[in-house]
């Protein structure tokens, strides 16, 4: 009966937004540095030789947004009903079709400046978001915002806005002027999650690892 | 609305296939809707991402194949009993479609080249390559997803895991026809037994099962 246990990593990297929708619910967890030999050899812990891992009372688990949709069931973070259901999943597939661009632009790109300025003009340009981009465009989104929900698409926090905080984080990072001018609605999203007493609290804890990917570039 | 569910795409099977088989399995009576491309590429209410699928039924106008296949998961019980059998389920789809990520650049970017084809196989698909530098991509990893003692995949129940693995499957042995089955015979006895399932049989018999596969005319 003892904590969550996320294995990764001691970094923000994929396991984040894991880390900040446990975080936001008030669910005690504890990180866990994962032993790179065993990840490599062990299939009944690591069942595609990577991490994230979560292991709760329930699961033990991996694939990062496997583990998302678990805790967004299990701690009511997947809206009310069908249709915001799927209109988390509409969030989350998005999302992690704009990370895997990011994480080309970060480990394969190494943030080079004609690199960024491609990925920045193709993938988050709001004037671009019909152009030539396989569908991946932070202006997609920014779109799939519910009219009139608190939250983006629900009036209760979901694992969408926990993984559109952290795509937002991750962009800031690279983009700090570009980002806010151009998508102030995604900007007020991110301040107002990280000011949710529960996220706030854990921001400033020790389990939010300074460490943002492996290489240390931002 | 009381009509069919729809399900928008080109007339091909593509990433609109499992959509189709899922809704099959299931009784689900639906129409295949040609997307108009003019459409899809300018009204973002319609199509969020400028692509397709597009599935509207009674609940959702919802876009992003894997968010319309959980969709039909969430609708008609295909997502396994409780907790751990959805995570299962989840692990299943996200794990095909990393892998289908990898098939779709073998058809459209790599078109089917032989030397190609062999680094595919060699890679993603050759049981002894499990553990070698695949980026956690490998077709052996998704069978060994499979739960002991469930009648299906990874619950008793027929789940949108099962028929993700069978449509990928399925891609797959049009290419790798003597190699695949052979390596596989797990996924070779669920691609048969889904097939028998009497709703899917008669699907796939009739004319809602389009002979077309992918874009380009290959695989």
């Amino acid at each position: 009966m003892g904590k969550v246990q996320v294995h990764y990593f001691p970094m923000k990297g994929r396991a984040e937004p894991i880390r900040v929708a446990l975080a936001a619910k008030g669910v005690e967890f504890e990180n866990v540095t994962v032993d790179s030999a065993e990840m490599k050899s062990d299939l009944t812990k690591y069942k595609f030789g990577q991490c994230p891992r979560m292991v709760d009372d329930d699961v033990d688990l991996c694939q990062t947004n496997a583990i998302l949709r678990h805790l967004g069931r299990k701690h009511d973070m997947y809206g009310k009903g069908l249709k915001e259901a799927a209109a988390v999943d509409e969030v989350v597939d998005a999302v992690e079709a704009l990370k895997a661009k990011l994480v080309t632009l970060i480990f394969t790109d190494k943030l080079a400046d004609a690199a960024k300025q491609t990925f920045w003009d193709t993938h988050c340009d709001p004037a671009s978001i019909s152009g030539r981009n396989s569908g991946i465009h932070l202006a997609y989104i920014s779109k799939l915002a519910v009219p009139g929900t608190t939250w983006l698409v629900s009036d209760e926090l979901s694992i969408a806005d926990i993984l559109v905080w952290d795509m937002f984080d991750m962009l800031a990072g690279i983009f700090p002027d570009m980002l806010a001018a151009a998508y102030p609605d995604l900007g007020a999203h991110h301040a107002a999650l990280a000011a949710v007493p529960s996220v706030r609290a854990y921001l400033e804890s020790p389990l939010r690892l300074a460490a943002v990917v492996a290489n240390d570039l931002k | 609305m009381m009509g069919k569910v729809q399900v928008y795409y080109f007339p091909m099977r593509g990433r609109g296939e499992p959509i189709r088989v899922a809704l099959a399995a299931k009784g689900v009576e639906f129409e295949h809707v040609d997307v108009d491309y003019a459409e899809m590429k300018s009204d973002l209410t319609k199509y969020k991402f400028n692509q397709c699928p597009r599935l509207v039924d009674d609940d959702v106008d919802v876009c992003q194949s894997n968010a319309v296949l959980r969709h039909v998961g969430r609708k008609y019980d295909m997502y396994g009993k409780g907790l751990k059998e959805a995570a299962a389920v989840d692990e299943v789809v996200d794990g095909v479609e990393a892998f289908k990520t990898k098939y779709l650049a073998l058809i459209y970017q790599d078109e089917l080249a032989d030397a190609a084809k062999q680094t595919f196989w060699d890679t993603h698909c050759e049981p002894a390559s499990i553990s070698g530098r695949n980026s956690g991509i490998h077709l052996a990893y998704i069978s060994k997803l499979a739960a002991p003692g469930t009648s299906w995949l990874v619950s008793d129940e027929l789940s949108i895991a099962d028929i993700a693995v069978w449509d990928m499957f399925d891609l797959l042995a049009r290419i790798f026809p003597d190699t695949l089955a052979a390596a596989y015979p797990d996924l070779g006895a669920h691609h048969a037994a889904l097939a028998a399932v009497p709703s899917v049989r008669a699907y796939l018999e009739g004319p809602l099962r389009l002979p077309k596969v992918n874009y380009n005319g290959l695989g």
